[in-house]
């Protein structure tokens, strides 16, 4: 299949949401479990490089069947870059589609390496870069019904 | 002292790193036993001095960077998107320890895909990027991740480091401010081009992840995203952004391995996710 077949593929699974079952290798064995949980019992379990199909995602979890049972496992379980490839990114993208298209036609400037080499500063520009204050930030916050909680930071694993 | 770390600096170079030098390599050399005396010394004098210098110079060194970028890509004339942009960045820049920023973002009118950070707290999106994004939590998971290389001075850094070593093998430059500048932009220019290493792009995610959360966004919107960028193909309009970042698979799979029981409760949809759409 030719690149821009498996695009399109890639949208229309997309656009059809996470309905769409798609196959995916297992890289880590382990168990799948009732919730996208840890502490969730377990329902079964699957060997590493068994093709299951995945039927959604939550979070850092995904939904397969597969193995003999279905059941959630951490997405870091799952080869993403081996396999059905267009497959299982309808698992990966939850929600409604981008607003835009993803093969994007628009014009206007494109911006890789060469033209950030060949380009005049636009100094101007930057100065009338808008900015918005702090508290306005906290009344969009409050606006939106978003409430700051503490979370501690990650360390690499 | 700068002399003193300059002509170590030119030594080492000599004695056989390349161009691709970097110091925290000659760190873990010196944990070796073959290095000469006090080079180690000079290694963490420099360290310090990269780490020493104003936010003023960072902010200034960071806003003619971006010059050269808005220069190559205009800001996009959306008056509305470029608001709520701001609020959105702003908001999430109250999450992070850094206050001596001037933060300021903008969505950059080109169909390429990438979003960028300056030193001193300008952040871009393209409006390639921005019409995939499906949600606010979408869109703060992406200015999250750039917030977090501004906190974690990540450009800046490197810029530094740099700019000693490119400093020590120029014969006159001391007290030349101008060619200092322009030493520091040029690096500046190379470093978006070329993208950070691995190592700060996958920090970057784990902070952003952590930064969106706290400003009550779903922690795992930056996945979904990855989702979006591995359905893209790799054209024009996204080889900057694949070349300078680990692929979207690989960083999914750190995040989620990298994930606390905190991290993973807070992957649910906010109450603001459906905002974006009144942005357009």
């Amino acid at each position: 299949m030719s690149k821009s077949a498996v695009t399109i593929v890639a949208i229309a699974l997309l656009s059809a949401g996470s309905a769409v079952a798609s196959p995916a290798h297992v890289r880590v064995a382990g168990p799948l479990q009732a919730q996208p949980a840890a502490a969730a019992p377990a329902t079964g379990s699957v060997k590493a490089g068994a093709l299951v199909d995945v039927v959604a995602r939550k979070g850092f979890w995904a939904q397969v069947r597969g193995g003999g049972g279905t059941g959630w496992l951490k997405l870091s379980r799952l080869s993403l870059d081996k396999g059905g490839g267009a497959g299982e990114i309808a698992a990966l993208a939850s929600g409604r589609m981008g607003t835009g298209n993803v093969v994007s036609a628009s014009g206007g400037r494109g911006l890789d390496a060469a033209d950030l080499t060949g380009a005049t500063p636009d100094n101007a520009a930057v100065a009338a870069l808008s900015s918005a204050s702090e508290s306005a930030a906290a009344q969009f916050a409050a606006a939106g019904n978003l409430k700051a909680r503490s979370i501690a930071y990650l360390r690499a694993k | 002292m700068k002399a003193r770390i300059c002509l170590a600096l030119t030594a080492l170079l000599v004695t056989g790193a390349q161009a691709q030098f970097k110091l925290e390599d000659l760190g873990n050399l010196t944990k070796g036993k073959s290095l000469p005396a006090g080079v180690g010394d000079v290694l963490g004098k420099v360290q310090e001095y990269a780490g020493s210098q104003s936010a003023d110079d960072e902010v200034r060194s960071g806003d003619t960077i971006a010059a050269t970028v808005l220069g190559a890509a205009p800001v996009w004339r959306n008056p509305r998107v470029q608001s709520y942009v701001n609020l959105v960045g702003r908001n999430l820049a109250r999450q992070v320890e850094r206050k001596d920023v001037t933060w300021r973002f903008a969505v950059l009118d080109t169909p390429s895909v990438n979003a960028m950070a300056f030193p001193g707290g300008i952040v871009v999106v393209t409006r390639g990027l921005y019409r995939l994004l499906a949600s606010e939590d979408e869109l703060a998971a992406v200015l999250a991740h750039e917030i977090a290389h501004v906190n974690r001075k990540h450009q800046w850094k490197v810029i530094q480091k740099q700019k000693l070593i490119a400093m020590a093998g120029e014969a006159v430059t001391k007290g030349n401010s101008d060619r200092t500048a322009q030493v520091v932009t040029d690096l500046g220019t190379k470093l978006i081009a070329r993208g950070l290493d691995k190592t700060a792009e996958f920090e970057a995610d784990r902070d952003g992840v952590v930064i969106a959360a706290r400003a009550g966004y779903d922690s795992s919107a930056l996945i979904s995203v990855m989702g979006r960028l591995k359905a893209l193909p790799n054209n024009a309009d996204t080889s900057l952004l694949f070349s300078t970042h680990p692929s979207p698979s690989d960083r999914i799979e750190a995040m989620t391995e990298a994930a606390s029981a905190q991290v993973e409760a807070a992957a649910v949809p906010s109450a603001a996710a459906a905002r974006i759409k009144t942005a357009q």
